[in-house]
């Protein structure tokens, strides 16, 4: 399965974690927005399964509805979308606003609501950083070195529960949920008296485990016994006063002394659906051993402490087994009309391409063979991987000896936008003979698909007018984003690596 | 502690790292694997390293001495 992440901020320390996938991150994160405007970029190719967008809500300057539009444009092309659950980083003067937190429980109400109209898989991102702490989850020193925002441990714990997202949305739902009576539906045994059932102390375990699947069943999920008890007694123990499932909950009772392996089979064949739809609780291991070695069914093992029954039960059964869970009939009729009133209500609208371009107000400024920049332009030859064409490194000198000599010119631009001014990010290098030749053209990714490139081509026209320019792309590993950058811009492909432009 | 680091960059870069790794060589080791190189020795060791050492060592052999100096 092919990841793309896209994110806000620098999330592609993710690719450490997840290298069971192929994760990939063609979008740098100053350019996660352009990239799921632009209809051509690698988050719509064909490659792509599932896009996992990682938004910081701290830093994120773009409009959320229209970043779940455009993610909801890509899952209608049939991609998995997984969004995270938004966290501001505590902000303690809160305390007496608490504006921050209004603000987050309604963007996440949003994110949440979106996400079940339309599909998108939650990471639950709120839920890592209450799991291991906000002390324990920001990389202040990383963040400053690298825009690398949070520490190790959510990088992995991301990971993990991305992991599971994706297993419990691959593997099919199950259909039918089978449980034991004795010490897994109630406290004791039926058989010899009195059993733990109630609302309080440890009966109210059994208690709240039965309303956890009385709420699957009331998803679709048809429940079925399982046990070795005589058939009236069975009953017995679901007639009980306290008891939240009743004997009509179950479609299938199976209340006698045969193998478990045996009666589940059968209730498989009685609802004429397979083994493997199948799951199985029951608080006796040897029993589970029979039924998981003998059969398909599912049987998840029982918690060992009964106090952890309804977490594990939430955990390992629900989660891994009915995780895509499909609403009923009426439910989803119900889900229509809620859904075409959010349409309503939504503002759906996605913005093009170029109004986006506009909307970011975008200053470039040139720089024509100025020396006072040696240093930085040299640094950018050195660090720059992804959009240079050449991949040319030059020390300081170098570039000193290029400003100075009569045969090249090295022009640098400046780009400044409502947002941020990112400073000198692109450079070039001509050699001027009887047409140009582009020695070096690079662009730092934090601006790409800004027309910057097609301005600074501009530019060498307008520097030195009326010759043939002569361009190279020289493949790398790490350049294939610059591929199409000449033909784009309107050269014509030579050979292999050449391209020309003319007057 | 050679040895160690070398685990951990080994299991971050998800490729073989031998004493006289450094960055560029191999490919994986780039300027962000340096920063996720440096986020798991911290947190695996437990030693703290300031930016500037960050930065300033980039090969197995001065990251050793580097965190051999902070024991």
């Amino acid at each position: 399965m092919q990841i793309e992440i896209i994110s806000n901020i620098n999330m592609d320390s993710l690719k450490y974690y997840l290298k069971e996938f192929k994760l990939k991150n063609s979008c740098s994160y100053g350019n996660y927005f352009i990239d799921l405007l632009d209809k051509n970029s690698k988050l719509y190719s064909e490659e792509t399964d599932c896009i996992l967008c990682f938004l910081d809500i701290d830093t994120l300057n773009e409009n959320l509805d229209e970043v779940l539009a455009s993610l909801k444009e890509l899952k209608q092309r049939g991609k998995i979308v997984i969004i995270n659950t938004l966290c501001f980083y505590p902000y303690y003067l809160d305390t007496y606003t608490n504006q921050s937190l209004q603000m987050e429980l309604k963007l996440n109400q949003k994110v949440l609501n979106y996400s079940k109209n339309n599909d998108f898989l939650v990471l639950d991102f709120n839920s890592i950083i209450k799991r291991l702490g906000v002390k324990n989850s920001y990389a202040e020193k990383f963040w400053y070195l690298g825009k690398i925002k949070f520490t190790k441990d959510v990088f992995e714990e991301l990971a993990k529960d991305i992991k599971a997202l994706l297993i419990a949305y691959k593997s099919s739902c199950k259909k039918c949920l089978v449980l034991d009576l004795d010490n897994t539906l109630w406290g004791g045994v039926i058989g010899e008296g009195e059993i733990e059932l109630s609302n309080e102390g440890k009966g109210a375990i059994y208690q709240e485990f039965q309303k956890n699947i009385k709420k699957l069943k009331d998803f679709g999920i048809i429940l079925a016994v399982n046990s070795k008890n005589n058939y009236a007694d069975a009953l017995k123990g679901l007639e009980h006063n306290s008891s939240i499932l009743k004997k009509d909950d179950f479609i299938i009772i199976k209340a006698n002394w045969n193998n478990k392996n045996e009666n589940l089979l059968e209730i498989a064949q009685e609802l004429n659906i397979a083994d493997d739809s199948l799951v199985f609780i029951d608080d006796n291991p040897v029993e589970r051993d029979l039924v998981k070695t003998t059969t398909k069914v599912c049987v998840p093992t029982f918690p060992e402490d009964i106090y952890e029954l309804n977490s594990w039960f939430k955990k390992e059964v629900v989660y891994k087994y009915f995780y895509k869970l499909k609403i009923n009939d009426e439910d989803k009729q119900k889900q229509n009309q809620y859904k075409a009133k959010i349409k309503r209500d939504e503002v759906s609208k996605t913005m093009s391409y170029e109004e986006f371009l506009k909307s970011l107000e975008i200053e470039l400024t040139f720089y024509i063979d100025d020396i006072r920049y040696a240093q930085r332009y040299s640094q950018l030859t050195q660090k720059t991987n992804q959009f240079n064409l050449t991949t040319r490194r030059y020390t300081q000198q170098d570039i000193e000896k290029f400003i100075k000599s009569e045969d090249y010119k090295v022009i640098a631009v400046d780009y400044k936008d409502k947002y941020a001014n990112e400073g000198i990010i692109g450079l070039c290098i001509i050699k001027v003979e009887k047409d140009i030749y582009i020695d070096t053209f690079l662009l730092s990714c934090r601006v790409l698909k800004r027309d910057v490139e097609k301005s600074l081509i501009e530019k060498i026209m307008e520097v030195v007018p009326n010759k043939k320019i002569i361009a190279e792309y020289i493949k790398t590993d790490k350049n294939e984003i610059a591929k199409d950058m000449y033909c784009n811009l309107g050269f014509k492909k030579i050979d292999e690596t050449k391209y020309k432009k003319d007057i | 502690m050679e040895e160690k680091v070398i685990q951990i960059a080994s299991d971050v870069f998800n490729c073989q790292i031998e004493s006289d790794s450094k960055i560029g060589n191999p490919e994986e080791w780039d300027s962000l694997a340096q920063l996720n190189l440096f986020m798991a020795i911290e947190s695996e060791l437990g030693i703290k390293c300031s930016a500037d050492e960050i930065i300033e060592n980039n090969s197995i052999s001065s990251i050793v001495k580097l965190l051999e100096s902070k024991k």
